[in-house]
This record gives structure tokens, C-alpha cells and sequence, in this order.
């Protein structure tokens, strides 16, 4: 395995889980998934609430076969749509 | 034991309750959200605390002093606005002594600072000689923790009492037992019941019927959610059976159908010391997403409805006494949509919102007034300092009891999150009255509009 290969892989790794989780707020805020970019705050710019919040984790846990260690969850992991793709990225880790 | 309507000093009637005394000093912390300390280690619904919204909520310590008297202390995080206190003496309220905390934490309730601080320890403890007792928001470890380094004794039950009878399992429990109607479902203390609630759960779906899921210790729209499809459902019961069997298969939550709500309305009762109940008043909440907004008085109840509703409050008022329990308990009701009414749909035994406006409701307030009590969201460039915003509500203000107006009950949480040198958001609380529910309405959006206006908001796009 080259140096290239190690640094690709968790590369692809993480545009999936970005894909994903993309995906999952797509359907449930009703918008198309390519107007949602990783810079967008969750609370104030796409209107999340607490419902919404457990909403999300409930469905990225479904599609990504992971369960999130919630007790270590952190409200700026939930601050924009970046900061949620490294916390579920940082999840499906350990529990790979 | 008999359910009767308190009259006279509100004051002294719910020292009285708590302490066994009329004149006993209380030493009063403002402690709002002790739910958070509740749902430790409790095997609920997953859910995070925003930052901003947890800084805004500390501050609500602040009403403390709208149900202290002038022999009282009150704890806050930081010293109020002069010119507030100079405006709720003109109110009539005898304000209490007040002390601060040396470094209070913005993230941290007023308790968890006061814990913190030794030389507040150490004046609290001065107070023990006075008779004085603490009188917290509500109880939890931390309160308990405070009694203890203080040597001030609780004017309330421990923090285990309060924490078992908040559970929303234990309300469900208490309304069959002594056979309130409430919604149709069932508590979920381990994967069996669990299992057993979600074919429940999953029968109701097929029929049509949507359910919800709640975490027994969730607070403020947090751990709850409604379920409307079983695909939904099975995601839901894998998340909480997985959690359960990492936890000795503990599960803490509770299942009911969704009922086609009316109106939200939220009674307060105080149970005393010596287990004799007291109906104190019953509003309209005003929730949105399950987060509490304000209320409105009066009720929108037919004579029948307030005569269950006080029926209801003197038998929950009796098992909480049996329990051991004692103090001011908020319960939320509602009425659906064809005019059932739900007399219990969870029990809040702590103080509310509502309690630290019952000394103006009985002061300031005429028999008749009809009342809104809200929160004005602010989103600040500054600092606003009570002077100007009094100057600018100027003759929207109430300048005396009896008068429509409005009431400002708290003025912390506008300058709460303020600091970062950014915008920031802030809330107003008060209570807008007046003669008629028009003449409410009016006011309220005259407030909204002279709120918006003001030098210090953001501008509007």
C-alpha cells in the first residue's frame, strides 16, 4: 500500500459520510442537497430545533450502521454542517 | 385534608408551606433548567443544549426577586440593573438583600457558582443563626451540596424526592393509580415494556394514530419526539434498545398516542409540609415545539373544566405528599381539539415560570385583568441598559397596579449573552395586561414594534 493510497482513503471516507449526512438533512428540511454547503450553520441557518437534532442523529445512525456515543456530544458539533460531518466521521471511526 | 384557594399575603402563605413558618427568612437561587441535573445518568432520548440559549436561561436566576420579601436574600450571578431594582421597588415589591457570586460562569446555573465560591459559602453560612432556609428553583445534588458547605437547611425535599416525582414515568404512574384520565400509552422501564410500547406504538401507526416518544426527565422540547411513520419507529427502537442493553438494559422514556391538541395549559398547586393542598391558579401555555413561551390568563376553560382541573390538582397534591414531597408543583394539562379535557400530562414539582409572577398577579393585577406573560426575543449590536429600554416602552409601561401596560418581570436575560463583541441574542420577560384580550393584543404589538425600533437591535432586512 503506497502513502498515496493512506492519505486517499479516509479522503473518500469522509466525502461519503459528507454525502450522507447532506442527504439525510436534504430530506428532512425539504431542499435539494446541493444548496446545502458545509459552511451553513444548523440552528440559525437552517432552523434546526432539539426535535430536530435527535431527527438527524435517529436517520445517520439507520444509514451509516453506527451508533453515536451521544453522551460525549457536544453542541458545537452541531454548529454548522462541517463541524457535524467531523463528528459523525469521528464516530463511524471508533466504531469501525 | 382539603384543597382551598390561597388569599392574603402570597408571600407568607408559601413560607408557611415551605417552612412551617409565616416570618421564616428564605435565602432564594433562581436555579431554572435543574432538569439537566435530573437527566444525569438517566437512560433517555439523546439530545444537546445550545450555548447561547443556556447563558440567556442562567439568567432567569434573576426572578427570584420578584418572590423574595425585604428580610429574604437572594443569590444572583451578577448584580442587577440599578435602575431595575429602582423599578420594581415602584412596583411595590420590598426588595430583598441581594448576593453575588464572585466569578459567575455564564455556562453554569446560579448554584454551580455559588457552590464554587467560598466567601458566598461562608456568608450564607453567616445566615444560619437568622433561622434563614434555602429556597431553591429546584432541587438537585447541586442545591443539596450548596445545604450542606452552608450548614442552611433546604426549605424543600431532598434532591432525590424532587428528582423521582419530575419523572414523567412517575406521573403516568400517579394518574392511573389514582384515576386521572391522561393520553393512552404506556411507561418503558426496560426492553420488555419497551418492546412491548413499540408494538403498541406500531398498532396505532398502522391505524393511522401518530405517537410520541418521550425522555422521562426531558425538559423544554428536548428528549421528545413525535412518530408518524414505522419505518421511523424501528430507527427509534433500534437507537433506544441499543442504548439500553450498553446500560443494564435500562430504559427511561415513556410512549403516548398524539393527541389533537386545543389549547396547552398549565395549573400551579403547593403542597405543604403539612400535606394540605392548595390550588393557587391555572393558565394558558404558550409553547412552540415544546419550548415554553408565556402564558395567558385567564384559562380558556368552562366552568366544569376548572372544577376537574382543581379535583385533578388536590389528588395529585395528595400522592405528593404521600411521597414526600412538598413545595410549589407546576402540572401541564391540555384540551383537545373536541373539548376533552386532560387534567395531567406531566408534573413539574419545582417552581415555574408562573410562580414568580404570583405576587404581582395578587398585588398588581385586578380580579378581571386579562394577561399575556411572554418573552421578547431580542437580537442586540450592545449592551441595552434598563434606563433606555424604560425610556423607550415609555408609556407602554404599567405605572400603576390596575393599569393596562406591561410588566417587566425580567431584565438579566436582555444583556445575558452580550460580551463577544458581536450580535447577540437577548429575551425580555414580562407580563403585558389589560381590560380586554384586544386591548392585550394591542399593547403586545405596540412592545414588539417599539422593541424593534430600538437603538441597540439589529436592523430588520
Amino acid at each position: 500500500m503506497s502513502d498515496a493510497t493512506i492519505g486517499a482513503a479516509p479522503q473518500a471516507a469522509a466525502g461519503d459520510i459528507t454525502n450522507v449526512v447532506v442527504g439525510a438533512l436534504g430530506q428532512m428540511l425539504s431542499r435539494d442537497p446541493a444548496s446545502i454547503s458545509t459552511q451553513l450553520r444548523l440552528f440559525e441557518d437552517l432552523s434546526f430545533d432539539s426535535t430536530s437534532v435527535l431527527e438527524l442523529l435517529i436517520q445517520l445512525e439507520a444509514e451509516l450502521d453506527v451508533e453515536f456515543d451521544t453522551d460525549t456530544l457536544e453542541p458545537t458539533d452541531f454548529e454548522t454542517v462541517g463541524a457535524l460531518v467531523a463528528y459523525v466521521a469521528g464516530q463511524v471511526e471508533e466504531n469501525a | 385534608m382539603h384543597t382551598h384557594t390561597l388569599s392574603g399575603d402570597v408571600l407568607a402563605l408559601l413560607r408557611t408551606a415551605l417552612t412551617g413558618a409565616a416570618d421564616r427568612p428564605l435565602v432564594l437561587l433562581g436555579n431554572f433548567e435543574v432538569e439537566d441535573h435530573w437527566a444525569k445518568g438517566e437512560a433517555g432520548l439523546p439530545g444537546i443544549v445550545m450555548p447561547a440559549s443556556r447563558v440567556i436561561v442562567n439568567r432567569m436566576d434573576e426572578c427570584a426577586l420578584l418572590l423574595a420579601g425585604p428580610d429574604d436574600h437572594v443569590v444572583l450571578k451578577a448584580a442587577p440593573d440599578e435602575e431595575y431594582l429602582r423599578y420594581l421597588g415602584g412596583l411595590g415589591l420590598a426588595l430583598p438583600r441581594i448576593l453575588t457570586v464572585a466569578t459567575g460562569q455564564p455556562q453554569r446555573t446560579v448554584s454551580e457558582d455559588a457552590v464554587a465560591d467560598p466567601r458566598l459559602v461562608a456568608a450564607l453560612g453567616g445566615l444560619v443563626g437568622t433561622g434563614a432556609q434555602l429556597w431553591p428553583h429546584g432541587v438537585s445534588v447541586v442545591e443539596e451540596r450548596l445545604a450542606e458547605l452552608t450548614g442552611l437547611p433546604l426549605a424543600a425535599p431532598s434532591a432525590a424526592v424532587c428528582k423521582r416525582v419530575n419523572s414523567k414515568i412517575y406521573s403516568r404512574l400517579l394518574a392511573d393509580e389514582v384515576g386521572l384520565p391522561q393520553p393512552e400509552g404506556m411507561v418503558c422501564r426496560d426492553l420488555d415494556e419497551l418492546d412491548q410500547a413499540i408494538r403498541r406504538a406500531g398498532n396505532w401507526l398502522d391505524a393511522g394514530r401518530p405517537v410520541v416518544l418521550k425522555d422521562a426527565f426531558g425538559v423544554s422540547g428536548r428528549g421528545i419526539m413525535v412518530v408518524r411513520d414505522t419505518r421511523r419507529l424501528a430507527q427509534l427502537h433500534a437507537l433506544i434498545a441499543r442504548r439500553a442493553r450498553r446500560d443494564a438494559g435500562r430504559v427511561g422514556l415513556v410512549m403516548e398516542e398524539w393527541l389533537p391538541k386545543r389549547h396547552d395549559l398549565n395549573y400551579q398547586l403547593t403542597v405543604d409540609r403539612a400535606g394540605a393542598v392548595h390550588f393557587d391558579v391555572i393558565k394558558e401555555a404558550i409553547t412552540s415545539d415544546g419550548v415554553h413561551q408565556g402564558h395567558r390568563m385567564p384559562a380558556p376553560l368552562t366552568e366544569p373544566q376548572h372544577r376537574q382541573v382543581r379535583s385533578a390538582a388536590a389528588a395529585i397534591g395528595r400522592r405528593l405528599a404521600a411521597d414526600g414531597y412538598f413545595g410549589v408543583v407546576g402540572v401541564d394539562a391540555l384540551t383537545t381539539t373536541d373539548g376533552r379535557l386532560y387534567p395531567i400530562i406531566e408534573i413539574n414539582a419545582r417552581n415555574n415560570m408562573s410562580t414568580y409572577q404570583e405576587r404581582l398577579r395578587r398585588t398588581w393585577f385586578g380580579p378581571d385583568t386579562v394577561a399575556l406573560a411572554r418573552q421578547y426575543p431580542l437580537r442586540l449590536t450592545r449592551a441595552l441598559p434598563f434606563g433606555e429600554l424604560r425610556a423607550l416602552l415609555d408609556g407602554v409601561l404599567a405605572d400603576r397596579p390596575d393599569r393596562p401596560g406591561l410588566v417587566i418581570n425580567n431584565f438579566a436575560t436582555v444583556n445575558a449573552a452580550s460580551g463577544a463583541g458581536t450580535d447577540f441574542g437577548g429575551r425580555l420577560y414580562g407580563v403585558v395586561a389589560a381590560d380586554s384580550a384586544q386591548q392585550v393584543a394591542a399593547l403586545d404589538r405596540e412592545v414588539t414594534e417599539r422593541l424593534r425600533n430600538c437603538s441597540a437591535t439589529v436592523a430588520q432586512p
